[in-house]
């Protein structure tokens, strides 16, 4: 008999999803979608414009139209970095760190590739970036700075608010990627000194893959990279530049998007304060079990986020994905995580096991698996 | 013990390419230990259920739970071509009947 279903990938895509969301989605289902930008003819309501209004309040967006959807936060990160690059007549110097994704370092280091950039990577410490580090590494044509907000290995979130104000005072334009931390943690983009901020919507926002975006301070920092029809100005033959017509064209993700807003309202219904206990909760239930041996190394013991990376003392976290998965039911993530530069430093490039698990994650699923991996290091260290 | 058929295939986010297939049998010690030849074998026997692994750097690596009538295999995507029928022939020639 298999056992039951353990789900701790959820900084991978969020599972679960809250009930209202698939309730949501599935009225949605039952109409046609109005059209954004097209005449609705009492037709469903606007879900696209219903939704930026739940982005831009969940994140206190200054301006809900400066809030733009993509596909994900992959997708909103090439758009900013490459309509960046677009806008900018010389080459530049970027700075990343070495938690980035490769939605951050394969867009730079294609443009690096193309002559159109150099790239310093700010290494962490730790499990963050010091301001002071990222204040070095300033060169006088530095014009960009991607940097991940949220470690999608380490769980760590970085001091925007720090780093922000060194690069505003450098005139460097500072991309916050915050696809580990929206949902997860408080962000008020009327207050943080970052001049765009890359979302997705299928994790810890609980709507469906294929959801995303990203909001912009000043659109005319960054060129539209796509052109197509928005349903306005139709006889115009160039890309509107509105906002938000100015980058998004095409049909939206209708169904993601109703579902993206309704998980901003379970959020906003379940409150904050839960969300941050949740996960102090749920990482302190791994982290205990952890302790005390020598069997599991853990790389961050004092996660923000509700991700905790180990490798076994005794087992490839390849085999240890396997085993948890087929024997124990639990589905984590091995490997890289898509964020090679980190692990360099953490584990010799060998890759990790990675839980993470939502706050749709029951304690007892947590105290389960927390068991069961404890069970699988002893044993195969005593083997 | 033949292969039947491939149950799953999957492009990995590391580049390799992951392969389930079904057995005719459940995979045993005597099938592992065959396929020692092949690469280098671990049996993990302080698992609820042992496991198999072989690992045949740097074109392949492949898992099963013994008793259990999948194998799931990783390849480098250059190898697949040359290494999955090799496996294929590899599993088949264990049932071969003797003469």
């Amino acid at each position: 008999m298999e056992p039951p279903l353990i789900y701790l990938n959820n900084a991978a895509t969020s599972w679960p999803k809250p009930q209202s969301v698939l309730a949501a989605v599935n009225e949605s289902l039952a109409m046609p979608f109005g059209e954004a930008g097209r005449s609705a003819g009492g037709l469903s309501t606007d879900c696209v414009a219903d939704a930026r209004e739940a982005v831009a309040r969940h994140f206190h967006a200054p301006e809900t139209d400066y809030v733009i959807f993509s596909a994900n936060a992959t997708d909103a990160l090439n758009t900013l970095i490459c309509g960046f690059a677009k806008k900018e007549a010389a080459p530049f110097h970027a700075i990343i760190s070495d938690l980035e994704h490769n939605s951050v370092i394969r867009p730079l280091r294609t443009l690096e590739a193309e002559g159109r950039c150099r790239i310093t990577v700010v290494p962490s410490t730790g499990a963050r970036v010091d301001p002071d580090a990222v204040s070095a590494a300033l060169c006088p044509d530095t014009r960009l700075a991607v940097l991940s907000h949220g470690s999608n290995v380490l769980g760590s979130v970085q001091d925007i608010t720090a780093i922000g104000k060194i690069l505003q005072d450098h005139g460097v334009f500072f991309v916050a990627d915050g696809a580990q931390t929206a949902g997860l943690v408080e962000i008020d983009l009327g207050r943080l000194p970052i001049d765009a901020f890359a979302f997705t919507g299928h994790k810890y926002l609980f709507g469906f893959p294929g959801t995303g975006g990203f909001f912009i301070r000043d659109p005319g920092r960054v060129a539209p990279t796509r052109q197509g029809g928005t349903g306005t100005d139709s006889r115009n033959f160039l890309q509107p530049q509105e906002m938000p017509e100015r980058f998004e064209a095409g049909t939206h993700n209708y169904p993601g998007l109703v579902s993206l807003a309704a998980g901003i309202s379970f959020l906003e219904e379940t409150g904050q304060g839960a969300i941050t206990q949740g996960i102090r909760t749920q990482t302190g239930i791994f982290l205990k079990a952890f302790s005390g041996t020598d069997t599991i190394r853990v790389y961050n013991p004092s996660p923000d986020l509700p991700v905790v990376s180990f490798n076994f003392h005794d087992l490839g976290n390849d085999d240890a994905g396997f085993i948890l998965r087929r024997m124990y039911g639990i589905v984590t993530r091995t490997g890289l995580h898509c964020a090679p530069l980190v692990h360099d430093r953490i584990d010799g490039g060998r890759g990790s096991v990675r839980l993470s698990p939502s706050f749709l994650t029951t304690e007892e699923e947590c105290s389960s698996a927390a068991t069961s991996i404890r069970e699988v290091a002893e044993n195969a260290h005593s083997a | 013990m033949p292969i039947v058929r491939e149950k799953n295939f999957k492009n990995c986010a590391d580049g390799r390419v992951k392969k389930e297939y079904l057995l005719q049998e459940s995979f045993s010690k005597e099938t592992a230990h065959l396929l020692s030849s092949f690469g280098s074998v671990n049996i993990m026997e302080f698992l609820p259920k042992p496991l198999f692994t072989l690992v045949h750097p740097p074109a392949l690596n492949m898992r099963a739970v013994l008793g259990e009538k999948t194998i799931e295999i990783w390849y480098e995507p250059a190898d697949l071509p040359v290494f999955e029928p090799l496996i294929f022939r590899l599993l088949a020639e264990e049932t071969s009947p003797t003469e």
